[in-house]
């Protein structure tokens, strides 16, 4: 299983697009996110990318609108948090255990509005 | 679109593209009116692939946009440039199953290389401009555009009018280019394997340069016939299922494969477990989803195959001469050998390809639909430059060759243009022979009629043990009195002796023209390599190879 963080203008349909591309390619696609901010969309995608190896990065990449796409070697989880009340917040939390509990204790700890993970540190 | 350099639009209206249509009356685009809209794509297509400009089709919403989707995976799967522009119902009746309403955005997102929904009319513009760009830059590809029919009445903004949105920029990596040059110099027995990307780069030239430099043989893909002239010394044709012995026979000694603009089609050269462990493939691609798809490959290129060709030729300097390679490539191709141009009743379909290539004007364009027609066309007819042979490599669409044909005339009205069918796909599109007439489109298309859906008739025969099933076609109309119908010409051929004269006839017509050549349902397209198999499994049928 493979993390890739994908960015691009934010332009009508690039979400889709970018899983209609993966799933082209008949690549499954485990959990994925997508965040909205300063005119651009990061898509977080959680994939078994098969043999397509680095190849897949060249292919979002020729896609429209995309201006980078990489693989994460940190373990990532996403969580959408939304309330009608309180609005809505795109947030990462990092760890390095994948347990699932060990990991939501850790979201909780470290709370990081948006989805560029180089304040966090 | 007039300042794109748009000049004909191929297309069929309806109540979500009026405001379109209304404006058609007071543009120099030309309009060609056609009888189903998966034909106005492929009539775009073919002008795109005729031309190498970017063809233009339209539909109405809903149903129009949906039998669209044929004509637009067609040229997506064979990276042809087109605009692809869809009504759709006004932005307050979007999404609420509206009449006519379909998703064309989604439906289209798949099968193009980028796609618009319009919601204001200042973005018109910058769909079209960007749409061009795209869809002509890069890997070519249709661009699709959905166009609600309020944001088509309304006024752009003229500060929008003037805005510029050039081509994204290639994406080219080109750094191991020294690599690529020490390899082919090094190299004793180099093959050149071109595929479509070459003629989409206009870098014919620069094969046929770079070949003879190299004293290389040259193997096209089906995409890619043309590009260098077959009956060239070191052209070997194409290669692939039903490819030429002598291609594969070379591509299989080869120590160093360059391959240019192909994307290793299973049908063309992807089964490469019979390459030697030792065979090197340098792979130039301008995708770079595909440059590098090979696990053969050892230098991965990617960009545009015109300017990587130049790189290569600056960088070898020196040609050579005469090698016990390019003996063994002349021997390679006198080993192969089909008797086919045997006069007879009723005709043989080898035979027919034999008399085109006589008869016919050098410069005649070529379609073919899909199946055994294409199959025998692609084997046999001697192409003898670019974009001359157009066909549905990739998508495999029976029922594009003859309105690819009208697309082709509509672009080169002066020159021969022939659409090469089956009698099952020429009844997927026969409408269009009222667009033919009315258009004042006179293609000659020459049916292949042999009673059957040949090639799936020739796999149950093969593979099937016979066991023929919904593959008769029982109660065939009278083709030439069909075409007729629709103020359109033409003649049954029976016996090869009259072939000649009917195309004669039919290239002189000035109308559209039919020849009806009955053929014998036992007559297979071969060589063929079976699906996954080897070189040593081919079936020869005709040709031997001594």
């Amino acid at each position: 299983m493979e993390v890739i963080k994908i960015v691009g203008n934010d332009s009508q349909g690039l979400f889709q697009r970018v899983l209609v591309e993966l799933g082209r390619r008949k690549i499954n696609v485990e959990k994925s996110f997508m965040a909205r901010s300063r005119g651009l969309m990061t898509i977080i995608v959680e994939a078994e990318t098969g043999n397509m190896n680095g190849r897949l990065l060249h292919a979002l990449m020729a896609l429209q609108d995309v201006n980078s796409a990489e693989y994460l070697t940190e373990d990532y989880f996403c969580f959408w948090e939304s309330s009608p009340v309180k609005g809505s917040d795109f947030i990462i939390a990092h760890g390095t255990d994948k347990d699932a509990g060990e990991m939501r204790r850790t979201a909780e700890q470290c709370l990081y509005k948006g989805t560029d993970n180089s304040a966090k540190k | 679109m007039e300042k794109q350099g748009v000049e004909v639009m191929f297309g069929y209206p309806g109540g979500s593209t009026l405001p379109l249509y209304d404006d058609l009356l007071t543009s120099d685009i030309r309009h060609v009116l056609v009888r189903h809209e998966q034909c106005a794509a492929h009539m775009a297509d073919g002008y795109a692939r005729a031309t190498g400009k970017i063809g233009v089709c339209t539909s109405t919403s809903g149903p129009g946009s949906t039998n669209l989707v044929t004509g637009v995976a067609t040229a997506y799967v064979d990276s042809s440039p087109m605009l692809v522009l869809t009504g759709q119902v006004t932005t307050s009746a979007l999404g609420n199953q509206a009449f006519q309403e379909a998703d064309s955005f989604s439906l289209m997102m798949p099968i193009t290389k980028h796609n618009f929904r319009v919601l204001s009319p200042g973005e018109i513009p910058e769909a079209i401009k960007r749409g061009v760009a795209i869809a002509t830059s890069g890997r070519k590809g249709p661009v699709h555009i959905d166009l609600p029919s309020d944001v088509q009445k309304a006024e752009v903004p003229e500060a929008e009018m003037t805005k510029e949105y050039p081509a994204p920029p290639p994406l080219e990596d080109f750094s191991y280019l020294p690599d690529a040059v020490k390899m082919l110099k090094a190299a004793e027995r180099p093959l050149l394997l071109v595929g479509g990307g070459v003629i989409w780069a206009n870098a014919s030239p620069e094969v046929v340069k770079l070949a003879e430099m190299l004293m290389a043989p040259v193997t096209t893909t089906i995409m890619a016939k043309g590009v260098i002239p077959e009956e060239h010394p070191l052209s070997l044709g194409i290669i692939g299922m039903h490819g030429r012995e002598a291609a594969r026979k070379a591509f299989l000694e080869a120590d160093v494969i360059l391959a240019v603009g192909t994307r290793f089609s299973d049908r063309s050269s992807g089964g490469q477990s019979e390459l030697p462990m030792s065979t090197k493939i340098i792979h130039v691609d301008i995708d770079p989803g595909e440059a590098g798809k090979s696990a053969r490959t050892q230098v991965r290129m990617v960009g545009d195959a015109k300017k990587a060709l130049q790189y290569l030729i600056k960088g070898l300097m020196a040609s050579r001469g005469e090698s016990a390679w390019s003996k063994r490539i002349m021997e390679i191709r006198r080993n192969c050998d089909c008797n086919i141009d045997i006069a007879s009743s009723p005709v043989l379909p080898q035979f027919a390809i034999c008399e085109m290539n006589r008869s016919l004007p050098a410069d005649a364009i070529i379609c073919t639909e899909v199946g055994q027609n294409q199959m025998w066309a692609a084997h046999f007819f001697k192409a003898r430059y670019p974009r001359q042979f157009i066909t549905s490599g990739g998508f495999g669409t029976m029922g594009f060759g003859f309105p690819a044909s009208l697309g082709a005339k509509c672009a080169f009205p002066d020159k021969t243009v022939i659409d090469i069918a089956g009698d099952g796909s020429i009844q997927m599109v026969s409408h269009e022979f009222a667009t033919a007439v009315s258009e004042n489109l006179p293609v000659v298309v020459c049916v292949f009629n042999n009673g059957w859906l040949g090639m799936v008739r020739q796999w149950q025969k093969l593979f099937n043990q016979r066991r023929y099933s919904g593959t008769e076609l029982r109660e065939n109309p009278d083709f030439v009195k069909l075409a007729q119908a629709y103020g359109a010409d033409g003649l049954h051929v029976e016996r090869s002796s009259e072939l000649r004269e009917a195309l004669r006839t039919g290239c002189e017509a000035g109308v559209p023209f039919l020849i009806d050549i009955h053929m014998d349902p036992e007559e297979d397209v071969l060589p063929m390599i079976p699906a996954g198999g080897t070189a040593n499994q081919v079936i020869r049928g005709r040709c031997t190879w001594k």
